[in-house]
């Protein structure tokens, strides 16, 4: 499928090419030899978990989105200098606007938009990925200098800090460590410093190193993948910047619901994170202080699932919390052992909801420390949150849910034409500079 | 926070320059993002047509906008440099002629179908989502200022992206001096209101006047001008008539107006208009009618007196004469006997033959003298001198000589063929008749066959005997059945025929030749006539409008080559169902219209004329014509015939769709652009009927 360039047509593939591959007995015994992994039919899906009266807590007045988009320019024409641009948005809006915006349907853009784009934040972000660097660096070191940066700029580091040292315990229980990436030496972090070194070989580090972007970076070449991992720690570190700053403010924790479009999971050297910000839920759990979270899947595996459980629901507040050996077998079609399963990517429990006639969710929301068969009662805030998603629902896509609908307008960046003004901005400063 | 920096620098700096003075740039800096009459965003723009980006919020802010509608764009001063920033002094207007898909108009009708197929509620951001839609919208033109005049040219100079222009809809006093800009402001008379919709909105409706210059109708010094007046009947066009008339009335001018009027609503004070263009202004005009009726009581309580009586010679003017008998008989008659009915649906012929085709000219004066004879019978004043060159068979002439006393013969003793004086006509034809009866009876005893219409020549000897043989070329009887009954009603006195035609002598007058010279004589001193022709079949309406139009030419023209040439002294010519004197087939260059459409305008005569056939009307008088008024026409080439003039290119498919009486698109000298205006009704008190005709003008 090459060649779709230039003015010329997209190649055009074999209408009929399917047909050798259908008449091949080599290939049909084999497929009879697989073993059916397709999702369960309707009648064997299991029951629902409960059911959550959607009128009865309404505590939350608040939606705080948090959203990232990603682009890396220029992507074909000019393989050999590549940058990866990342826009988070942070939109808080309240309920009452939504209220507000219901009985006045006639209200002018210009104060919907004072209203909406009044708490609207922006993180921007670059990183080099092929062909550049920053003079006298390595690509790799040069990611890590980018991203030292912007998490300084934005103001994450407090956030970043408070997890990777626990700083919600008097004394530390866990110490976190990194290895150093020139000596391989282990690097035991210096409770809440920044900026240390490796004790063996004296190399200096970040604490924003602790994230491990470039940790699979050679000198020359990074992917794409780690600025779409960039992303994912400005997503979370933005998000937590808030939830820290206010962990202890009830009056403000107990009406807000931060809401990441998205899982709540974090891959890769990512993950470092996950450990803490269970036990911070934990932890706030157990104080008796709200923190309400929740992650919507809009794609994938489990929203895939979550459509074909709809038919399940009876009524608006149903709800589906999968076990997690139901998650690995019947949803991702892997085999799942319980003495060797371990799960460190994700900081919510999966559950499915409908939360409106039309509108039924893939939602994560925290359950502190890792279930395998969680409850409704493990899910932090599972009524409340439920009650305001209830109140959200946006019929502009399937499934759509109004703030992740604003906040994706605010944040995402297209291939056409945002991609291309992009590379033309990279390819203008480079030329000036 | 630095993008808010610079914008407030930006604020700061387009707030530190000077302001600007002119009208349109002072009208231009009200127009800004923040205002209430933002209409939309430019989403495309060039030197035709524009599309704007809108919503419905904004949209109903400027009270809807409805086809037609007239919106201004101006450039936004922080999308251009400084030294750019001049151009948000103009202000871009342009017509609003549809709706156009968005870009993203395959998403919104989705998302449309997918919310219609569940019947969900909708939440309020995806319904703000599609409140977006797209308009688009012809460009007009530019208003800008030209030191301290406003300056408009029908085009854009330059344009930059669409994204430097925003959209407003102008408010009402905003449109409205921009429309009037070019109206003389000494001159201007209201006549009507600017209008787009035949549906009334619900809530505030435009209140923009549309004014007039009269100048602009009536013309300049050996430019007289042409207003053309098109539209179904009943669709108000009498009206504008009124309007238009009384704006001219009203303007100090020097123009006298003649209004030949088909129905008296001009005249006479009518239900329908509470007053009439006569009764307003009585001290300037006079009025003429063929028939005078009892004086109403509102016209006495205003001290107006009777019509002048146009009377006509029916000598001299047998067609106008006779037409008015033929459409005023049931006024004076209780009956049509059936003798008098081929007397009644005779065709007077216009004038005669020449001389050279002798048997068409024995023919036609055989009739006329026929004619002459029964008005002489009726009583009728011949005027003096005149003579009917009436022929006959040699010896039916000699017999005339030998039994009429008072026949004029010649130096040879003979019947003058040249002329017969009118008192001696009746004589004459009494023996015709007698005559004619003799071949009757001698055609039945000889057994020839009486002559009839269509027979063939009878040979044999009875032929020889008879007074007034058939043709030998046709066969057709010497008489034909028309001249035998105007003889019977001659010389048959055992019925009353003359009796019949006796009433109608009040319309005669032998002096009536000289009607149209007191006409002209009105016109020349300045005063209006008006001409009730109510009465008058068309015929005489025709008849009498070409020659009361072929003396006001004449006067004109003496006038145009006098010393002092014509100067400011014009003449208004109102005509009404113009197809049918403004032929376009007609290429008689004889023809009285072929030369008011050629030659009136150096004479200064004016013209208003109204029709509803804008296809059949001569295309060179429509190409001469700079003022327009077009109501409703229902017919396909029609409205194709109104998208040929350039003004009217968009408007054509409105005129088809509209159906309101005194709603028209309008263009004037004055105005630079086709505009769609209720024009007012005409009545005694004129700002109430303003009000009432935009709030109940009917529909249809």
């Amino acid at each position: 499928m090459s060649y779709a360039k230039d003015g010329y047509p997209t190649e055009l593939a074999n209408k009929v090419g399917h047909i050798k591959l259908i008449q091949d007995p080599m290939v049909q015994r084999l497929i009879e030899s697989f073993e059916d992994h397709r999702p369960l039919p309707d009648a064997a899906l299991p029951p629902i978990s409960g059911n959550t009266d959607l009128k009865c807590d309404r505590t939350i007045a608040q939606v705080i989105t948090v959203d990232g988009g990603h682009q890396t320019v220029p992507n074909i024409v000019r393989p050999e200098r590549q940058v990866g641009f990342v826009q988070v948005a942070l939109q808080m809006i309240k309920l009452e606007t939504i209220e507000y915006l219901s009985t006045h349907p006639m209200a002018d853009p210009r104060d919907v938009q004072k209203l909406i784009g009044n708490y609207t934040h922006h993180i921007l972000a670059a990183l080099p990925v092929v062909g550049m660097s920053l003079p006298g660096q390595t690509l790799k070191d040069s990611i890590r200098e980018s991203v030292h940066r912007f998490i300084a700029h934005y103001g994450l580091y407090p956030a970043l800090a408070y997890l990777v040292y626990r700083q919600w315990e008097p004394q530390m229980t866990k110490q976190p460590s990194m290895q150093c990436h020139l000596c391989d030496a282990k690097i035991d972090l210096p409770r809440n410093q920044l900026d240390f070194k490796c004790a063996k070989c004296g190399e200096s580090y970040k604490l924003s190193d602790y994230l491990g972007l470039s940790d699979r970076d050679n000198d020359e070449r990074s992917t794409e993948e780690t600025v779409s991992n960039f992303r994912a720690a400005l997503e979370v570190l933005a998000m937590f910047s808030l939830i820290v700053r206010f962990l202890e403010r009830e009056a403000i924790m107990q009406k807000t619901l931060f809401l990441l479009d998205g899982p709540l999971l974090l891959r890769a050297q990512l993950s470092r994170l996950v450990e803490p910000i269970r036990d911070l839920l934990e932890h706030q759990h157990r104080q008796q202080r709200s923190a309400y979270i929740v992650g919507i899947e809009k794609n994938g595996e489990f929203r895939n699932f979550a459509d074909a459980y709809a038919t399940r629901f009876g009524s608006n507040g149903d709800y589906f919390i999968p076990t997690t050996k139901f998650l690995v077998e019947s949803v991702n079609g892997r085999i799942f052992d319980p003495a060797t399963y371990r799960n460190r990517v994700n900081y919510g429990a999966k559950l499915v909801a409908r939360v409106g006639t039309d509108h039924v969710l893939a939602l994560n929301i925290p359950t502190g420390q890792f279930i395998l068969e969680p409850q409704s009662s493990d899910l932090i805030g599972l009524e409340p949150i439920l009650c305001c998603l209830s109140q959200l629902p946006s019929y502009a896509y399937d499934n759509a849910l109004i703030p992740v609908v604003l906040a994706n307008n605010a944040s995402s960046i297209s291939n056409q034409p945002s991609a291309t003004l992009l590379a033309q901005f990279v390819d203008s400063l480079m030329k000036s500079g | 926070m630095a993008d808010t920096i610079s914008q407030e620098l930006e604020n700061q700096l387009v707030a530190s320059m000077p302001p600007a003075t002119g009208a349109i740039a002072s009208m231009a800096a009200k127009y800004t993002l923040e205002s209430d009459r933002l209409l939309g965003l430019l989403l495309k723009f060039d030197f035709g047509e524009s599309h704007i980006v809108t919503c419905d919020p904004w949209k109903r802010k400027c009270g809807g906008v409805p086809r037609g509608s007239l919106v201004l764009f101006r450039v936004d001063q922080r999308a251009v440099d400084p030294e750019d920033r001049t151009f948000s002094n103009r202000l871009i207007i342009a017509r609003i002629t549809d709706a156009v898909p968005t870009p993203v108009e395959g998403h919104v009708q989705q998302t449309l179908f997918q919310v219609h197929k569940l019947q969900a509620q909708l939440d309020p951001l995806t319904n703000k989502d599609l409140q977006w839609g797209a308009l688009k919208a012809s460009i007009v033109g530019t208003y800008y200022d030209e030191g301290d005049k406003i300056a408009f040219g029908n085009d854009v100079d330059t344009f930059f992206s669409p994204f430097c222009y925003v959209a407003y809809a102008p408010t009402d006093a905003d449109l409205a001096v921009l429309i009037n800009s070019f109206v003389d402001t000494s001159r201007a008379v209201e006549i009507g209101q600017l209008r787009y919709t035949e549906t009334l909105p619900p809530r505030a409706i435009v209140r923009v006047p549309i004014n007039i210059d009269p100048r602009d109708i009536v013309g300049d010094q050996n430019a007289a001008q042409r207003l053309a007046n098109f539209g179904k009947t009943r669709f108000g066009k009498s009206n504008s008539t009124k309007i238009i008339a009384r704006a001219v009335f009203e303007s100090g001018l020097n123009v006298a107006q003649v209004f030949f009027d088909p129905s008296g609503e001009y005249t006479y004070i009518n239900d329908q208009d509470r007053t009439s263009l006569f009764a307003l202004f009585p001290s300037r005009s006079v009025r003429y009618a063929l028939a005078l009726k009892p004086l109403k009581h509102e016209e006495q309580q205003l001290g107006l007196t009777q019509p002048n009586q146009l009377a006509i010679d029916f000598y001299n003017h047998p067609s106008v004469g006779h037409g008015l008998i033929a459409s005023l008989w049931s006024t004076e008659n209780q009956n049509l006997p059936l003798y008098m009915r081929p007397v009644v649906d005779w065709a007077s012929p216009e004038a005669a033959p020449p001389r050279a085709q002798i048997s068409n000219f024995n023919h036609y004066w055989r009739t006329m003298g026929m004619w002459w004879a029964i008005l002489r019978r009726a009583q009728f004043d011949p005027p003096d001198n005149l003579t009917a060159p009436i022929n006959f068979p040699d010896a039916v002439k000699q017999d005339l000589v030998n039994n009429v006393a008072g026949v004029r013969v010649d130096a040879n003793n003979e019947f003058d063929t040249h002329g017969q004086p009118i008192a001696v006509l009746p004589a004459i034809y009494q023996r015709i008749w007698q005559l004619y009866q003799q071949d009757q009876a001698t055609a039945a005893a000889g057994g020839v066959a009486p002559p009839r219409r269509g027979a063939r020549a009878a040979a044999g000897a009875g032929q020889q005997q008879l007074n007034f043989p058939p043709s030998q070329n046709t066969g057709e009887p010497y008489f034909n059945e028309t001249e035998v009954a105007m003889l019977r009603v001659i010389a048959d006195t055992g019925i009353g025929g003359p009796r019949y035609i006796r009433p109608f002598n009040k319309y005669h007058s032998v002096r009536g030749s000289s009607i149209f010279d007191e006409i002209t004589g009105h016109i020349a001193s300045g005063t209006s006539v008006f001409i009730d022709m109510s009465q008058a079949n068309e015929v005489v309406r025709n008849n009498l409008v070409d020659r009361i139009c072929r003396a006001i030419f004449k006067l004109q023209n003496d006038r145009f080559n006098s010393d002092t040439g014509v100067g400011d002294r014009f003449v208004m010519l109102h005509f009404e169902e113009a197809h049918r004197l403004f032929r376009a087939d007609d290429k008689d260059m004889n023809s009285i219209y072929n030369l008011l459409a050629k030659e009136g305008a150096k004479l200064n005569i004016a013209m208003a004329y109204s029709t509803q056939s804008m296809t059949t009307i001569s295309p060179d008088l429509i190409k001469n014509t700079d003022n327009f008024l077009i109501a409703h026409l229902d017919d396909d080439r029609e409205a194709r015939e109104v998208a040929r003039k350039y003004a009217f290119r968009e408007l054509a498919d409105d005129v088809q769709r509209i159906q309101s009486k005194g709603y028209v698109r309008m263009i004037t000298r004055s105005h630079r652009f086709a505009l769609p205006v209720q024009i007012r009704l005409f009545g005694p008190d004129t700002a109430a009927a303003q009000d009432s005709a935009v709030d109940n003008a009917p529909a249809g």
